[in-house]
């Protein structure tokens, strides 16, 4: 069996990794179309300052998608390399979004981008207009194809199992494709994206207007990121709240956890604001809830209850009983045995197969297992509570306060003497907001869906792939090594390239090119 | 359903991006036409010069930059010479061409403040530089203006490095119009004394 | 819509994997060259600006043709990926950290006019391409050994080896040649791109490295003969579920010439690796790198061609439990997988080959020191 540190260590270092990807991501997802935004304005209008504003912004989409490549790699290989029976057990369902990824978004994304930055002098003005496009439209579809596949791990409709090649198989696409999980985690996703793009560009809009530098460069990018960043947290907050519905359906536990429910509540539920859950009471203390809330929002009725942990424990004891069943059977037919009666009994509990997986963790003879082993199964099948508890509301709280200040941000642009000290100075510290909010976010999902790599089917600690400690510890060390020298490096580039602003176009009409006349 | 919902989102999120830059564009075009402009030589009328001044002392004290004033003077020049009110017109429009070939757009300020006088506002320069062109204005001027008679000008300076005693003088800016004058034989005397750096 | 039987599509889909790999190798493969012959080539830094803006604008989409071989083997081969990424684990991280510098030195380098910075850069990017270069082959040759893995009943994948096992002699001598191929292409290219000096020394380059790559390659050929080869011996089901440890396999010196017994047409696969490696000496001698271009890719396609050619039907073969090897007929994904992907395959791939061509019209031409010192500030 393989060891509680391999699978530890390989959850640290998939946890890592996909956060360190996820700082690069969204910027680019955004900024992709803040770019396209930008050019569409300079085709419509034909003034220079709008091409100024595709290039220098665009100089600084370069910098940060070098990085999201680079660390994009990890991701593609991490699959086979860390969690090989993840990807045998699940490959045939999971790994076709990631083909289809590769195929419709990858391509086109990479193969243009080149052009968008060096193509300038060897295409017309429509021609480039439409390749900035392309770049944002790939980079678009690479999220939604991606998150297909991680919808579909958080609730896998349209498979089954097969006990011939001891694999999950695709019994629908369609299904896959309009996984409602999926759905809402694309367009809420892209909307963070675009949400961080925003902040981005008008907290370094702020940051010239409050130096007075480049006023006219700076305005025109204020005011395009304030209306484009209004709509997008506008719409992120939206499908948050559809997030929630969505896991209230299909994802209950994690639901339950995020809102430390240990009960099913009269509806509607009220929601706990602030509080200090305990596991092991089951309890939260000092909270501070605000009554019918969480039922409105979560249910959308008022007579439709929140399923608390209590309750979903009980389900999973049950669950786990048929899964014991199941896997009993699954030996069986293993063995060789291919008596009718056996298949179809097989296939009438093979859907609880996961939930008598989970026995493994604590011994091999799953069939064996004493009601000491099955309670403490039942225990750790939904998530740890106190962790999800407070990074949703961190996530949420950024949402909200984001949306304040890009509200400001747009009533600031529209009226002309209202550009005062504070917001240019809150826009710019509204900047690691987004980022926040995207990292704790990645959190709330993943965490959320634990015991399970694929919920209700195959959990985490059977999935990693068979190494030792040493392997992940030296892979986990280099690439924290590596990626933190990167990230210094692109800070620094960054950061420099930010300072100089559009100067840095060396066009010879901005700030610090002012001496070079006369 | 979400897709179809994105697609919908991501262009009115677009839209709404170009159309609040639209208007910005729009309302920087009706205020430029309500900006009071010297009929004869499309430079900033003195009503209106006053405000963009402020603007630009405001910028270089933030980001600690040299402020110059070049006061260019044709005093006197019609009487002198008995001229013509259409000859004054030819040879004004004639300085304020030699001008324009000195003054940057979107970073000077050029006025025309009374009838023979212009102002010409260049931040971020070093005095060495606004010497030499100021040197180059008159020089020019005497070239190029040859009718109805040669121009001389006279060019004060007005130069200012903010470092900590700028408060003075930023003060100083807010009192009206006329002040420039006065404006700048201090800002020359200091010059000549200790705010350079 | 179902067209081709599970046989069929298991047939096309080993095709589809070879093309993606080959198209990798003809793509990437030559900006992995042109990284390896950076500093070789390139004596100022005006010089390496250009050898490095040869390849800039399309770097990246040749790229995807590396991730795109494994989120194809993700989909198609799901078994394969993960018994391969998991065992070649160490070799695969090597490969992965080195190509992490590739963007990084790409976009950065010239982003700043110091010198030592882009001196460290050009030797990050010269590490970033001969690393995977290597790799590439030295993967591959451990292939034609065999791996030491074995299945578990639940299908829990264990590894035995090393990562000095991995870097046995003949995959070592496999490594070479992948190195030495890319570098002649990659030489090639510069030759198309480039003028004066640098056009030269690449015409030096396309020759050494071609005449180096038909020398390793026959040696390998001949190792060949006397190393282990698989065969299955059990009956073959091409249209049953995939379940690989349902078989027997053999393992003898020089099964893997067996294939070539049964269909000596399969010969022909070798032959033209020489036959193109000659042309593009020749074409290349004759001032002709575009075609001498077309023949290179033709020499490395037939390259790996030969290796898949001769251990078909295996993938992956298992060096310490024959049984456990992986073959076409019983490591792919399901029936209904297969035919998705071959239908989404079949609308894109043709689109991408279009526009990527029609992204290479837009960029022909040569790049030179003149078009570098003009567009100082935006090229890399």
């Amino acid at each position: 069996m393989i060891s509680d540190a391999v699978v530890e260590l390989s959850r640290w270092q998939f946890a890592v990794t996909s956060l360190y990807h996820f700082l690069f991501v969204p910027l680019t997802i955004g900024l992709s179309v803040l770019l396209a935004i930008m050019e569409s304005t300079y085709v419509l209008t034909g003034r220079e300052i709008y091409k100024d504003m595709t290039l220098f912004w665009g100089k600084l989409f370069g910098i940060n998608f070098a990085l999201g490549v680079t660390t994009g790699l990890t991701m593609e290989f991490q699959f086979g390399m860390n969690w090989s029976y993840f990807s045998h057990y699940v490959g045939d369902v999971f790994g076709a979004p990631l083909a289809i990824e590769g195929l419709m978004a990858f391509f086109m994304e990479s193969t243009f981008v080149g052009l968008f930055f060096f193509g300038w002098d060897k295409l017309t003005k429509g021609q480039h207009l439409t390749i900035t496009w392309l770049v944002a439209l790939g980079s678009n579809l690479s999220a939604l194809w991606i998150l297909v596949a991680n919808g579909w791990m958080q609730n896998p409709v349209g498979a089954e199992f097969n006990y011939e090649t001891m694999r999950m198989e695709v019994t629908s696409f369609g299904a896959l494709i309009f996984n409602p999980a999926a759905q809402v985690k694309f367009v809420h996703t892209v909307a963070a994206g675009y949400t961080t793009a925003s902040a981005f560009v008008l907290g370094i809009s702020a940051y010239y207007m409050l130096k007075g530098r480049d006023s006219a460069f700076s305005q025109r990018s204020y005011t395009i990121a304030a209306g484009f960043g209004l709509a997008s947290v506008l719409a992120v907050i939206v499908l948050g709240d559809e997030s929630g519905y969505t896991d209230g359906e299909v994802q209950k536990a994690k639901l339950a956890a995020i809102e430390a429910e240990w009960h099913t509540e009269k509806p509607p539920a009220a929601f706990t604001v602030i509080g200090i859950p305990d596991q092991e009471a089951m309890v939260t203390h000092h909270a501070i809830k605000i009554p019918w809330v969480l039922g409105l929002i979560g249910t959308r009725s008022i007579d439709t209850p929140i399923i608390g942990l209590t309750e979903i424990l009980d389900n999973n004891r049950v669950h786990i009983r048929n899964g014991i069943k199941a896997y009993g059977l699954l030996q069986q037919l293993r063995e060789g045995d291919r008596d009718e009666a056996l298949i179809a009994e097989f296939e009438s509990v093979k859907k609880d197969l996961g939930y008598g997986l989970l026995l493994k963790q604590y011994t091999e003879k799953v069939v064996d297992a004493t009601d000491e082993q099955i309670e403490l199964a039942v225990k750790n099948s939904i998530p740890q509570v106190a962790p999800l508890f407070w990074t949703f509301r961190v996530m949420v709280a950024c949402g909200f306060i984001m949306l304040i200040v890009f509200v400001i941000a747009v009533v600031a642009s529209s009226i002309r003497k209202c550009r005062k000290d504070w917001i240019l100075k809150l826009s710019l510290y509204t900047i690691p907001l987004p980022w926040i909010a995207c990292e704790t976010g990645w959190f709330v999902a993943e965490f959320g869906r634990q015991p399970w790599t694929i919920a209700e089917v195959l959990p985490t600690f059977l999935s990693a792939s068979s190494l030792t400690e040493w392997d992940i510890i030296l892979s986990l060390s280099g690439y924290i090594f590596l990626y933190t020298i990167f990230l210094l490096i692109e800070m620094y580039l960054m950061m420099k390239y930010i300072k100089q602003g559009p100067s840095s176009l060396h066009r010879r009409r901005y700030h610090f090119e002012i001496d070079e006349r006369g | 359903m979400w897709y179809f919902s994105w697609i919908l989102g991501v262009l009115l999120a677009c839209s709404l991006g170009i159309i609040n830059v639209l208007r910005l564009e729009a309302q920087e075009a009706l205020e430029k036409e309500n900006i009071v402009v010297d009929p004869l030589t499309q430079l900033l009328a003195r009503e209106s010069v006053l405000e963009r001044l402020q603007e630009k002392v405001d910028n270089s004290k933030r980001n600690e930059m040299p402020f110059s004033l070049l006061y260019i003077s044709l005093t006197d020049f019609k009487n002198k010479h008995q001229l013509a009110e259409y000859e004054m017109d030819t040879t004004i429009f004639k300085v304020v061409e030699t001008l324009r070939l000195d003054i940057r757009n979107g970073l000077d300020i050029a006025a025309r403040v009374g009838d023979d006088d212009f102002v010409i506002a260049l931040p971020g320069i070093s005095l060495e530089r606004v010497e030499v062109i100021a040197e180059r204005i008159k020089r020019n001027i005497f070239v190029n203006v040859t009718t109805p008679k040669k121009v001389a000008v006279d060019i004060a300076i007005g130069f200012v490095e903010y470092t900590d005693h700028t408060e003075v003088i930023a003060e100083e800016m807010e009192m009206g119009m006329g002040e420039v004058e006065a404006l700048l034989s201090i800002a020359i005397g200091r010059c000549l004394e200790s705010t350079l750096v | 819509m179902m067209i081709f039987d599970y046989e069929t599509l298991r047939i096309i889909w080993w095709g589809f994997l070879g093309a993606l790999i080959i198209g990798f190798a003809i793509t990437g493969g030559f900006d992995l060259g042109v990284g390896v012959l950076l500093p070789f080539l390139g004596k100022t830094d005006e010089e390496r600006r250009v050898i490095l803006n040869s390849v800039g604008p399309t770097w990246e989409g040749n790229q995807v043709w590396f991730v795109m071989s494994g989120g194809a083997l993700f989909a198609a081969w799901p078994t394969v990926y993960a018994v391969s990424f998991s065992s070649l684990y160490f070799a695969l991280l090597l490969t992965l950290f080195a190509m992490f510098l590739r963007p990084l030195g790409f976009d950065y380098r010239s982003k700043l006019p110091k010198p030592l910075w882009r001196e460290n850069w050009d030797r990050a990017l010269f590490v970033g391409s001969f690393i995977p270069a290597l790799v590439f082959g030295i993967a591959f040759g451990n292939l034609l050994k065999g791996i030491p893995f074995h299945f578990e009943t639940d299908m829990r994948i264990v590894y035995f080896g090393s990562l000095r096992e991995l870097l046995n002699p003949f995959s070592l001598l496999v490594g070479l040649i992948s190195l030495s191929m890319f570098t002649m292409h990659g030489a090639v290219y510069l030759q198309i791109k480039t003028i004066g000096d640098i056009n030269k020394r690449a015409a030096r380059s396309v020759m050494t490295f071609t005449i180096l790559t038909l020398v390793l390659f026959a040696l390998a050929g001949g190792w060949i003969t006397t190393l282990d080869g698989y065969h299955i011996t059990s009956e073959i089901f091409p249209n049953a579920a995939s379940n690989p440890i349902a078989k027997f396999v053999k393992k003898e010196p020089g099964l893997w010439l067996d294939n070539y017994g049964h269909l000596p047409g399969l010969w022909a696969v070798p032959a033209s690796a020489f036959m193109g490696g000659i042309l593009t000496i020749v074409l290349s001698m004759f001032n002709r790198p575009g075609s001498a271009f077309i023949f290179s890719c033709i020499t490395i396609a037939s390259i790996i061609l030969t290796a898949a050619c001769s251990m078909f039907p295996f993938i992956i073969p298992s060096s310490i439990s024959l049984n456990s090897s992986l073959t076409v007929w019983d490591s792919s994904s399901s029936l209904r997988t297969l035919n998705l992907l071959f239908w989404i395959t079949v609308i894109f791939l043709p689109l991408i080959m279009i526009y990527t061509s029609w992204v290479y019209r837009v960029f022909r031409g040569k790049v030179t020191i003149e078009h570098i010192r003009k567009n100082n500030h935006t090229l890399y």
